[in-house]
């Protein structure tokens, strides 16, 4: 190591704690002030945009919970759209949909929601906007899709897996207690009798016919037509199109020209999304992980869920 | 009996040890959380919350001129109290002290490294391997400065 004689005078013990407290006060007070002025001057920022651009990305599922990539929430959808409609200098809305579908009532919410908004709402749909996404576009007032992206799949499914003939196979028994003959249908521990299918058929019919008519409203279709389009299959760009499912097939610019057009504005975009603390942050991984996990499990046991 | 005419024991200045000066600069994020940190995250408070809002061009720009702020405040903290005391409240708890030629300007050179601008913000790595490497840092070395403490021999 090397070696000095100490040089540089220092001032003494008492005053250097002086000087330090004396100048610690007086970064804490231009920190403070430069706070105050900074938050002051942020405040009378005009918005720098007039069109909200919110995504929906991933599986469509109920939840307030912050379920990581993958996966969007109603709850999320909808508190991005009800800023969006508050505030006043927004005059437009793209929902950036890309997303195989997921719960018929989440769909269902976030279509209630967009029904709500008085605001030009446009679906863009990129790689897929299919089943709950396609329910989702078709609340909007104009849709627009790649010619390949994959859009339609207007159905319901509600199945899982059965594990009767496995328990049989390996003599595991299922000890059937249920105060009401319906309790237990669609446990996959046990074959599904015919009344059970009936049921569950005629519940599946019913969404389907909610799903019919949320798309013939939305589009201003006879919902013969769509009777007709709703096989369950999927669809390009290009086919829905031409079956009237999509108004333009196109991108993002073909988006802002039809806001443009209609709004009698110069569109700047303004993206909506979810702050996140960094606790949230953190669990994120963790929670991602879990979801996942109960999703994997869910589908093995046969949950019962209504999925579009 | 006559003495022995051992050597008296002096006062030397050797480079400081990492350890010390690990300790004394984290005593000073510490201070500087409070002190400068604090007051300023009411601008990044929007960010931290779980709301949803939106992220306006002008507001982020503004989140990112105070980031940058806080940094250069820090900056000035370690510059001021090296200026003034020739060693930071760390450093003051810790026993060491900045040696070298006077000059506020080597001391704004060899503090350089927090400012987060590239291709600065590569000394967040190399400053550390060059100390743990040759017991000083580069900037240090440029600016002709040296983290010291006082011991016995």
């Amino acid at each position: 190591m090397a070696q000095r004689k100490t040089s540089n005078e220092q001032p003494s013990s008492a005053w250097r704690f002086v000087i330090v407290a004396i100048v610690l006060g007086a970064f804490f007070f231009i920190a403070t002030m430069l706070a105050i002025i900074i938050a002051l001057v942020g405040s009378d920022l005009p918005s720098s945009g007039n069109v909200a651009m919110i995504d929906v990305h991933g599986v469509i599922v109920v939840g307030d919970g912050f379920v990581g990539n993958g996966v969007v929430t109603s709850e999320q959808v909808i508190d991005e759209l009800a800023d969006a409609d508050r505030d006043a200098t927004i005059k437009a809305i793209i929902l950036d949909i890309n997303s195989p579908g997921g719960s018929a009532v989440a769909s269902d919410e976030i279509g209630q929601a967009i029904a709500r908004i008085n605001k030009t709402t446009v679906a863009l749909i990129r790689e897929v906007g299919a089943s709950g996404g396609y329910w989702i576009a078709a609340n909007t007032d104009h849709i627009i899709a790649n010619r390949m992206s994959i859009t339609g799949s207007i159905g319901v499914t509600s199945s899982y897996l059965g594990f009767a003939g496995l328990m049989d196979r390996y003599n595991v028994s299922y000890n059937r207690l249920v105060s009401g003959p319906f309790k237990d249908m669609g446990s996959p521990f046990k074959p599904l009798t015919s009344e059970e299918r009936a049921l569950f058929e005629q519940k599946l019919d019913r969404i389907h016919a909610y799903f019919v008519e949320e798309v013939a409203n939305g589009r201003g279709l006879e919902r013969r037509a769509v009777d007709e389009l709703a096989t369950g299959e999927l669809l390009l760009g290009v086919e829905a199109f031409d079956a009237g499912l999509v108004d333009e097939l196109g991108s993002l610019e073909e988006a802002k020209a039809f806001i443009e057009q209609s709004e009698g504005i110069t569109v700047s975009l303004v993206e909506y999304e979810r702050k996140v603390s960094l606790y949230q942050l953190l669990t994120q991984v963790l929670s991602e992980r879990s979801y996942w996990m109960g999703a994997g499990l869910g589908d093995a046991l046969g949950t019962q869920t209504m999925r579009i | 009996m006559d003495s022995l005419c051992l050597p008296q024991a002096r006062v030397v200045e050797v480079d400081a040890r990492i350890s010390r000066r690990t300790a004394a600069f984290l005593v000073d994020l510490l201070l500087v959380w409070f002190v400068i940190a604090a007051p300023l995250s009411i601008i990044f408070a929007p960010l931290a919350e779980g709301s949803f809002s939106q992220i306006e061009a002008g507001a982020t720009a503004l989140q990112r001129f105070a980031a940058m702020l806080l940094f250069m405040l820090v900056w000035l903290y370690l510059i001021t109290f090296e200026y003034l005391l020739r060693q930071t409240p760390g450093m003051v708890l810790l026993g060491l002290r900045v040696a070298g030629p006077d000059g506020w300007w080597r001391l704004a050179l060899r503090n350089c490294f927090i400012i987060p601008i590239f291709p600065i913000i590569l000394l967040w790595v190399v400053e550390p391997i060059v100390l743990l490497m040759r017991g000083r840092r580069w900037l240090e070395w440029i600016s002709n400065t040296r983290t010291v403490e006082e011991v016995v021999i």
